[in-house]
């Protein structure tokens, strides 16, 4: 019996790998037969991370209704930024055609262009169309003489403060230092102020904000700019800004500062616009003490230049469905789709005109005062190596703030670091 | 007798399969799936390290040989990460292998209770990386974290101390949060080789008049260490290759003094989209683990014979 049924054994193992592989290779076909029948509703996919408020849901419902035939189908990505950039990554660069609008952070935008992966909008975001926002956003998603996404909704940094500890918000970054100094302890505060200092993306916004306000700057064009008497001297900012706060704040993040701040411990808040709802809801311990400013300036600036935040539409360059991608990324930017932003989820407008609403405004009143630091707000770097530049700043920025360098050799450092990666750049 | 032996074997014929093509045949569907999720992904990693290849520069992809190794040489934060490692490695393996060692030698011991206790040791091994990762964070929190709170109490420190957020403390905390999860881990590997070890050799040794310490160094080590050996094998590759605890606890900060190889080569690859460098970081740790294997089975191999 032996042999016979030890070749049969052999073939039918042979045969189950092969059927294995065949079915592995067949896979990709099937779905490639799709028709694009005119009166049959087209299904595009949305990616964004998750939106703890209504707003995403009450924006798909409105598009809906509008365009019946175009249904939309939201994936939602996870909270942190750092794993939607990877999720993209992993699915565009394979060449993943299941997104068709994706929502990018104001950062990524240069990057996803230069890799090739974003449709151009060029003769579809118009000149008209991009005169109505904001200057500093759409500078954001134009990369290399095209535009590649728009502007969703914007961010800047701010100063939130205790109103019923400090009558009148600091101007500068002494004053502000002054004042945490003489008034902590009032009020149940144990420190001076809290801001973002772990070792990651929100660590740059803080620190090229002081180093903007102190005149500062890192890139004009293609030359590094960052060594400067002004941007050691921003810098210097933040490491006195670390000695009024608390031991940890080398590893705050936003939420980290939040709750310490909104707990009531803190003077001083460095944070985006978001926190403003939060620090007021009804079972924060500071509700209604709470004011909010713009960014001081340093001695050696012109004003407090705020980091530019914000979230882009884009749409994916291997979308099956290009025109109706195109219709939603158009309505959730335009007036009508912001201002649905605007009041369900309390993020601000890149359409000027908004800061003008009254629906707006009746539900975000100090809109209006801090419009004028908005439009300062300066974009960091627009490169697609951002994140090898973003990656030496955190770096060096990070070990300013622990004391391992001073301040001086940090922006050494970034300098040597940025040539380097402008260097190679062009390295054929 | 030979003759009769040779009446025995088959008679050769076309379909005759012997034995080792049998073998090879049944192992084939295992290999093709080794091959195409292991050995493939490895060959073609070692490919893109020999590449200048930046997907936001994909049209520039080109063949450049050891450049990405040499710059990797040159690079001080390779340098750095590459320390990181190491001490993390060392010191987490070595201090695991002290506390796991003692963990079994109390879970081998026969008292009312032994069950609760061994349950209570394997806890910490039983709860995913990242939850533990998550919940040591919220411990060494500068804030309302319980390590600082039980020290303040006790008058140990003075003031609360930002455990994660300095880096003269940062590399400690992270070993010690490893150490509390995977000690478990060696112990049950050392349970099961202490329970090998017959009774008999414990007994004459009394018999001989030797004290529980004498008894440890000269038998339980001794018969121990193949299980020892396997679970360094084990531990080292793991805590080499360290990543999930290290990017929930502090991604590589303060000041990047826990940045380990693993971390750095994400970062090059998925924030900076650099395939060639990050690939090319991949191999070393790849090399490196390849080394630690072959040593550990070489003494696991003289062990056993010996």
């Amino acid at each position: 019996m032996g042999k016979k049924s030890k070749i049969m054994t052999s073939l039918v193992s042979l045969m189950l790998v092969l059927v294995l592989i065949a079915g592995c290779s067949s896979k990709g076909n099937s779905t490639a037969t799709n028709s694009t029948s005119k009166n049959e509703p087209v299904t595009i996919t949305y990616s964004a991370g998750k939106d703890s408020t209504p707003a995403t849901q009450k924006l798909v419902e409105a598009f809906e209704q509008k365009y019946p035939n175009i249904k939309v189908k939201v994936q939602e990505l996870p909270n942190s930024s750092d794993d939607q950039h990877n999720s993209y990554v992993t699915a565009l660069s394979a060449g993943d055609s299941s997104i068709d609008v994706l929502a990018m952070d104001i950062i990524w935008t240069p990057e996803f262009a230069a890799a090739n992966w974003l449709l151009p909008l060029d003769d579809k975001f118009t000149q008209e169309m991009r005169d109505k926002f904001l200057s500093g956003p759409v500078e954001a998603v134009t990369y290399d003489g095209h535009i590649w996404a728009v502007p969703r909704f914007t961010d800047a940094g701010v100063l939130y403060y205790r109103k019923d500890i400090i009558s009148t918000p600091p101007k500068t970054w002494e004053e502000l230092i002054q004042m945490a100094k003489d008034n902590v302890g009032k009020g149940g505060t144990k420190y001076g102020i809290v801001f973002q200092g772990n070792q990651y993306e929100g660590l740059v916004c803080d620190a090229l904000e002081v180093i903007g306000s102190n005149g500062g700057n890192v890139l004009e064009g293609d030359k590094v700019t960052i060594n400067t008497p002004q941007a050691v001297g921003g810098l210097q900012y933040l490491l006195d800004l670390a000695k009024i706060a608390p031991p940890g704040v080398t590893t705050y993040q936003e939420e980290d500062a939040r709750n310490v701040f909104q707990q009531g411990e803190a003077i001083f808040m460095r944070n985006w616009p978001y926190a403003w709802s939060l620090v007021n809801g009804d079972d924060s311990p500071i509700k209604d003490k709470v004011g909010i400013a713009p960014i001081p300036k340093g001695k050696d600036g012109q004003a407090g230049t705020p980091a530019l935040g914000g979230w882009n539409l884009g749409i994916n360059k291997y979308s099956k469905h290009p025109e109706e991608a195109w219709k939603f990324v158009e309505f959730v930017t335009s007036e009508e789709g912001q201002k649905i932003t605007a009041l369900e989820g309390g993020n601000l407008p890149t359409i000027k005109s908004l800061y003008q609403d009254k629906d707006v405004l009746a539900k975000n009143p100090y809109w209006s005062d801090l419009y004028d630091a908005f439009i300062t707000a300066k974009p960091r770097p627009v490169t697609p190596f951002y994140p090898q530049m973003s990656d030496s700043m955190q770096i060096n920025f990070h070990k300013a703030l622990t004391g391992e360098i001073t301040p001086q050799q940090a922006i050494q450092n970034i300098e040597k670091d940025l040539n380097d990666i402008i260097k190679n750049e062009g390295k054929k | 007798m030979i003759e009769k032996k040779s009446v025995v074997q088959p008679k050769q014929s076309k379909f005759y399969l012997n034995d080792a093509i049998l073998g090879y045949l049944l192992v084939a569907p295992a290999l093709l799936c080794i091959i195409a999720i292991a050995l493939y992904p490895v060959l073609n990693t070692f490919k893109l390290s020999l590449y200048y290849m930046k997907l936001q520069l994909i049209g520039l992809t080109h063949f450049i040989g050891f450049q990405n190794y040499i710059s990797l040489f040159n690079d001080p934060r390779f340098r750095s990460a590459s320390i990181n490692t190491v001490i993390f490695t060392i010191v987490s393996v070595s201090l695991e292998l002290v506390i796991g060692m003692i963990m079994t030698l109390l879970m081998n011991k026969k008292f009312k209770g032994t069950g609760l206790v061994r349950a209570a040791i394997l806890i910490p091994w039983a709860i995913p990386t990242i939850v533990s990762a998550l919940m040591w964070k919220f411990i060494y929190n500068d804030q309302f974290g319980l390590l600082n709170d039980i020290l303040v109490r006790m008058g140990v420190i003075n003031s609360y101390k930002a455990w994660l957020g300095s880096p003269s403390l940062a590399m400690g905390s992270a070993i010690f949060a490893d150490v509390w999860k995977t000690a478990p881990f060696m112990a049950i590997l050392l349970l099961a080789g202490l329970q090998n070890i017959s009774y008999e050799f414990y007994e004459a040794a009394k018999v001989d008049g030797a004290g529980s310490i004498r008894r440890f160094f000269s038998i339980t080590l001794p018969l121990l260490k193949p299980t020892i050996l396997v679970a360094l094998i084990f531990r080292t590759l793991d805590a080499f290759r360290v990543f999930d605890l290290i990017f929930v606890m502090t991604g590589g900060g303060p000041g990047n003094s826990t940045e380990t190889l693993t971390i750095y080569a994400y970062k090059t690859l998925f924030r900076n989209l650099d395939f060639g460098i990050g690939s090319a970081i991949a191999v070393v740790i790849f090399i490196f683990v390849f080394i630690f294997a072959v040593i550990y089975i070489r003494l696991l191999d003289k062990s056993i014979l010996e």
